[in-house]
């Protein structure tokens, strides 16, 4: 007989919603489903006491929150003279292979969390998106301004390049697409 | 559900007419689904690899569900737009919810193991794309993720147990891309009474378990011949590219200097070492803090996270390109 995942589900949740021969069939052969049973029961049994949840639904919905804030990020030009040095290794050590880069800008949202290295040549721009707290992000959307043009990213780690260069004055960074 | 009825609040999610106290309602019951998936299914699993409390991993799953999307709707409403099966009923309801949420905790565990192993990341992206292009099937079951052969839209038996896939014969692991999974698949129908399935993740563990283990033996081996130190491991390449990263860019241009420079380098072994036993348990600073214990948090996102960062995505890169 072929019992499915829902059975399993019935079984445990809403048993007489299961046919009899099921309902048998699963009742005497309980050691073949053990760790569906373990499973479901012990979702069954879930409680978490009623103080303790308030706290977890405030903490909740504090995430969400963050992660919907998170969603649209702009990126302002940074004062190059507050940039800390260490931001210019950012850029691939073999930064020759863009061309000779003229200007180097740093863009930076209000709390410091994501940060944009733009490299400008005469025949091209290029942009690496970076987070403080995340290795790469992936799945993201960036938006140049002022020229509005839009590029999607599976991963921040490969750098945007634009062909001719682009003077850029912010970036909006969309993420969780 | 206590007073709420299930088929009415997803009714409500529905038509988007919810109201704060079926929204609060349903954050509860799917946290404490959650919560209680994490502990069943992922528990061993989380202690050893990743540094997230049962709680935190429980909510950071279901949070996407209660956001708006692009098209401005909740992923919950999203989720109940794109069920397949029936929701007529509250027993229909209960076991949408609990698959999506057993969903929701996989993908989440997953990601975080990924971040944490580009090893593993890799051999799961290179397995990803071989099941695309040759149209094997994806179920999921209890949380995991198995793939069927080509045709099959649904688990019809019984799944093998985790100590029953790990004890296949490690011959049938090096086998590669599809025929990998052809000769699994020929081997479950065979010598066992269970249904051709073979659970995703446990199968990169296997491969990258397989993988270390041959380059250990044929380390050895080359040692007692040669009697001499052989680095022909993936992630000894790898240290040796960022050392070299280290002394020809960041001391020779002062951004570090040799002293930090040594300290960074031992991090990155730290981290190789954790890497082979299941992934890095620890964030960047912990790793250098534990080299350089002076290490305040502001001193190190002043200089040396974007050092650290840079040099770990070159780590992860390098490892996925001699891992090709």
């Amino acid at each position: 007989m072929v019992v499915s995942e829902k059975d399993l589900f019935t079984f445990v949740f809403y048993s007489d919603k299961l046919s009899a021969e099921l309902f048998d069939y699963i009742s005497n052969n309980e050691e073949k489903f053990k760790e569906e049973l373990r499973v479901f029961n012990a979702m069954k049994n879930a409680n978490v006491a009623d103080s303790e949840m308030d706290d977890i639904l405030k903490k909740i919905n504090k995430k969400i929150i963050e992660y919907e804030s998170d969603k649209e990020v702009i990126l302002k030009k940074v004062d190059e003279t507050n940039a800390s040095d260490v931001n210019y290794f950012i850029v691939d050590a073999e930064s020759d292979l863009y061309g000779e880069t003229n200007q180097i800008e740093t863009f930076s949202d209000d709390k410091s969390k994501y940060l944009a290295k733009v490299l400008l040549s005469s025949v091209q721009t290029s942009i690496q998106i970076l987070s403080k707290e995340t290795i790469e992000l992936k799945d993201i959307q960036i938006i140049i301004h002022p020229t509005e043009e839009k590029f999607d990213l599976e991963t921040s780690s490969e750098p945007v390049t634009l062909k001719p260069a682009r003077k850029i004055e912010s970036i909006t960074l969309c993420l969780h697409k | 559900m206590n007073s709420f009825n299930p088929l009415n609040i997803i009714r409500s999610f529905q038509n988007e007419t919810q109201t704060t106290p079926e929204l609060n309602f349903l954050i509860k019951h799917s946290y404490q689904i959650s919560l209680s998936i994490v502990k069943t299914r992922f528990s061993s699993k989380l202690s050893n690899r990743i540094e997230l409390s049962f709680d935190d991993l429980a909510m950071d799953s279901i949070v996407p569900l209660f956001v708006k999307g692009k098209s401005r709707e909740l992923g919950i409403k999203r989720a109940i737009d794109r069920w397949n099966d029936s929701l007529e009923n509250n027993l229909d309801v209960e076991y949408f919810l609990a698959k999506i949420i057993f969903k929701r905790v996989e993908q989440t565990f997953t990601k975080l193991i990924k971040e944490k192993d580009p090893v593993f990341e890799k051999i799961h992206k290179t397995l990803s794309v071989c099941i695309t292009r040759n149209k094997f099937r994806k179920q999921r079951y209890l949380g995991t993720v198995y793939i069927l052969e080509k045709g099959e839209d649904n688990i019809n038996g019984q799944l093998m147990t985790e100590v029953e896939f790990d004890s296949i014969p490690g011959e049938l692991i090096k086998n590669k891309q599809k025929e990998l999974f052809e000769k699994l698949f020929e081997y479950i129908k065979v010598e066992t009474n269970n249904y051709p399935a073979v659970p995703l993740n446990q199968l990169v563990n296997r491969i990258k378990s397989k993988y270390f283990e041959e380059y250990k033996t044929s380390y050895s081996y080359k040692n007692l011949i040669d009697n001499s130190f052989i680095e022909n491991d993936i992630l000894s390449q790898s240290l040796s590219s960022l050392g070299e990263k280290l002394e020809t860019f960041y001391i020779k241009k002062n951004v570090v200097n040799s002293d930090d420079a040594e300290k960074i380098m031992m991090s990155f072994n730290d981290i190789s070492s954790d890497i082979k036993n299941g992934g890095m348990t620890n964030s960047l600073f912990s790793y250098l803090k534990f080299r350089k214990q002076s290490l305040s948090q502001e001193e190190f996102y002043s200089n040396y996270h974007h050092v650290m960062n840079y040099l770990l995505k070159h780590f992860k890169t390098n490892i996925s390109h001699l891992m090709s």
